[in-house]
């Protein structure tokens, strides 16, 4: 019981980490909070589900293609609601109300272009369960959690590995220096974008794949997950959102095993306050804001 | 109260004052529904105001505060038949008691983690009432809250005595609102704002002046609550965070021109869904389109445009700018 718990904790904080690197990625970058995520999210599962059953593409070509695009959505945010405000020097915090007029946006015209409705979602694999140490596992749940470790891993490859990793870093640090080292600091601004966004769209795949069904609404709730997530690892520090989402996902599971389903995000919030009095810069977080 | 800058409200005051007039003169039910929304979402934006635009601290869980305020009208109505003053105030007394614990435990951290948590709290209080089957009936809500009755006077369904007690009490708000602006409290939390450790090296006690700013808002952002609860005879777990973010973009606009900014800006926003009701299923996006449109431009452009013309305080504008990042 607890093994199986804890196992669908670790499962669904591999999809809360997953969102949350998002949200860490450009908090690090920008000091801004991304209220758009969820919608980027949904718009990945919905953009994939329309390419299998409308377009009939292949799973992989579908999921590939509504990734790259749900990228280039998150560049459209950036360049709508973000890009002026950097222009005027304005100040990042009211990016939290423009990037959710974009998600209004997005969701509205999902709504009236999709319809509302939930619809099943076109798991290309058939589901095998099998035990391991006395928890129920399917292989579609360690799929998802593999390719979330692994997207994951990737990322941190990234901006630790290449050079355009560290040009990464350097705006991050500071963007004035970065400019003048000679680092295109708006390039990189949308190249974060480009990235949170297919780290938005994978998820997005994955979840309706683990649940089996995809609606217009299912960026809600999750966005806000992954944001809190993030800010409980320490905001803006990569393995701290991962760390947050995991230790979401877990405290998740078990409250609503031991406790009670409903307050399961009672806890998790209260959890979240905890931390931050604790810890104000969360778990793995440097600097104090 | 010695303060040289405390002066009788100018005559901008009164531009609002003529709005809230208005609508008495057209006998339309649908106007002074509106007309009513839009004085409730008054007195939230005065409230958030008064948090950050004086105070600096970014709020983002107003709308739990405030649905705690609808809710605990609501229930004092329903299940203890409590009359209407009693459960009016204490709407507004239980969100700022709220509204006080909270504050003891999150005022000592700064800007955004603050923000964060208030947003915590915020989700709390939605999900409890969501949840909590046998006192709020979840999802269902709480219908058939009684009317008001005030002196033997029982409201009618229709929406002009609503009005009225909803003029006075948001020239109630305002006017506390422009003595705290102007009193030496008000000073104190504008030097907080901007710097909270010169603050304290010039004597200020941050913690309680801040703890204060925040309880004074919560206690009227509970008050539009329970007012909202008399005037719907209706309350359901409908206080997410899209509620805040709306009240943030209204307090965003009207920080432009300081209180009667914050009057016409929550206008602005209440009337224009109305207005764009024929788009039918594009409003919604219209209305995002309109955010990121009014946060853009409405701050820059129209900001320095307004700021000349009218002569409001120089520095407004530029500190809530700078609100959540100058906190340290």
């Amino acid at each position: 019981m607890f093994i199986q718990q804890l196992f669908n904790g670790i499962m669904q904080g591999g999809l809360y980490a997953l969102l949350a690197v998002g949200f860490a990625l450009l908090f690090g970058v920008l000091r801004l909070i991304n209220f758009s995520h969820g919608s980027v999210f949904m718009l990945g599962a919905y953009l994939t589900y329309i390419f299998i059953t409308n377009l009939h593409f292949p799973f992989l070509l579908a999921g590939l293609i509504s990734i790259i695009l749900s990228g280039f959505v998150g560049i459209v945010v950036e360049r709508i609601s973000v890009a002026p405000l950097r222009k005027r020097k304005m100040p990042f915090w009211l990016g939290m109300i423009t990037t959710f007029g974009m998600a209004l946006i997005i969701e509205n015209l999902s709504v009236t272009i999709f319809g509302g409705s939930y619809r099943s979602f076109p798991t290309p694999i058939k589901m095998v369960g099998f035990e391991i140490l006395g928890a129920h596992v399917t292989n579609i749940q360690l799929l998802t959690l593999g390719v979330a470790m692994l997207l994951m891993i990737l990322l941190v490859l990234f901006t630790q590995y290449t050079w355009l990793g560290r040009a990464f870093r350097a705006v991050s640090q500071s963007e004035d220096t970065s400019s003048l080292m000679g680092i295109n600091a708006n390039l990189i601004v949308a190249l974060g974008f480009f990235i949170s966004g297919v780290l938005a769209g994978s998820a997005g795949i994955l979840v309706a794949m683990y649940q089996n069904i995809v609606s217009v609404n299912m960026g809600l709730g999750v966005g806000l997950k992954g944001f809190f997530a993030s800010v409980m690892g320490g905001i803006g520090s990569i393995p701290g959102a991962v760390l947050g989402g995991f230790l979401l996902g877990i405290i998740e599971s078990l409250t609503s095993a031991y406790i009670s389903a409903d307050l399961k995000n009672v806890i998790s919030f209260t959890a979240l306050i905890l931390v931050l009095m604790w810890r104000p810069m969360g778990l793995l977080g440097k600097e104090q804001l | 109260m010695n303060n040289p800058k405390l002066k009788w409200p100018s005559v901008w005051l009164f531009l609002p004052i003529v709005l809230i007039i208005l609508p008495f003169f057209f006998h339309n039910q649908y106007i002074l529904q509106i007309a009513n929304l839009s004085s409730i979402y008054i007195i939230l934006n005065l409230a958030m105001h008064l948090m950050m635009g004086e105070a600096g601290l970014i709020n983002l869980g107003q709308a739990g505060f405030y649905g705690l305020g609808a809710y605990a009208a609501a229930l004092l109505a329903l299940e203890f038949n409590l009359p209407f003053p009693i459960t009016f105030l204490a709407g507004g007394l239980i969100s700022a008691f709220v509204g006080f614990v909270v504050a003891l435990f999150s005022m000592k951290l700064k800007g955004l983690y603050f923000a964060l948590i208030s947003l915590s709290v915020a989700e709390i209080i939605r999900i409890i009432t969501l949840v909590w089957m046998d006192v709020t009936r979840g999802p269902m809500g709480l219908p058939g809250i009684p009317r008001p009755k005030l002196f033997g006077y029982s409201f009618p369904s229709n929406n002009e005595p609503y009005f009225i007690l909803m003029v006075i009490l948001v020239l109630i708000t305002y006017l506390t609102m422009y003595w705290i602006q102007h009193s030496n409290f008000g000073l104190a939390l504008n030097t907080i704002r901007d710097s909270e450790h010169a603050a304290a090296s010039l004597g200020i006690n941050v913690f309680w002046n801040k703890t204060i700013a925040f309880v004074i808002g919560c206690f009227f952002t509970g008050l539009a609550g329970s007012f909202y609860a008399h005037f719907f005879t209706y309350v359901g777990p409908t206080f997410g965070w899209h509620q805040t973010m709306l009240v943030l973009t209204m307090s965003m606009l009207g920080a432009l021109a300081g209180l009667p900014g914050a009057v016409m800006a929550a206008i602005l926003l209440t009337t224009l869904p109305e207005i764009l009701r024929p788009l039918a299923m594009y409003r919604q996006v219209f209305y995002g389109v309109l955010l990121i449109v009014l946060i853009i431009y409405g701050q820059s452009y129209l900001g320095q445009r307004l700021k000349r013309r009218l002569k409001v305080d120089r520095l407004q504008t530029q500190d809530l700018q700078k609100g959540g990042q100058n906190n340290g």
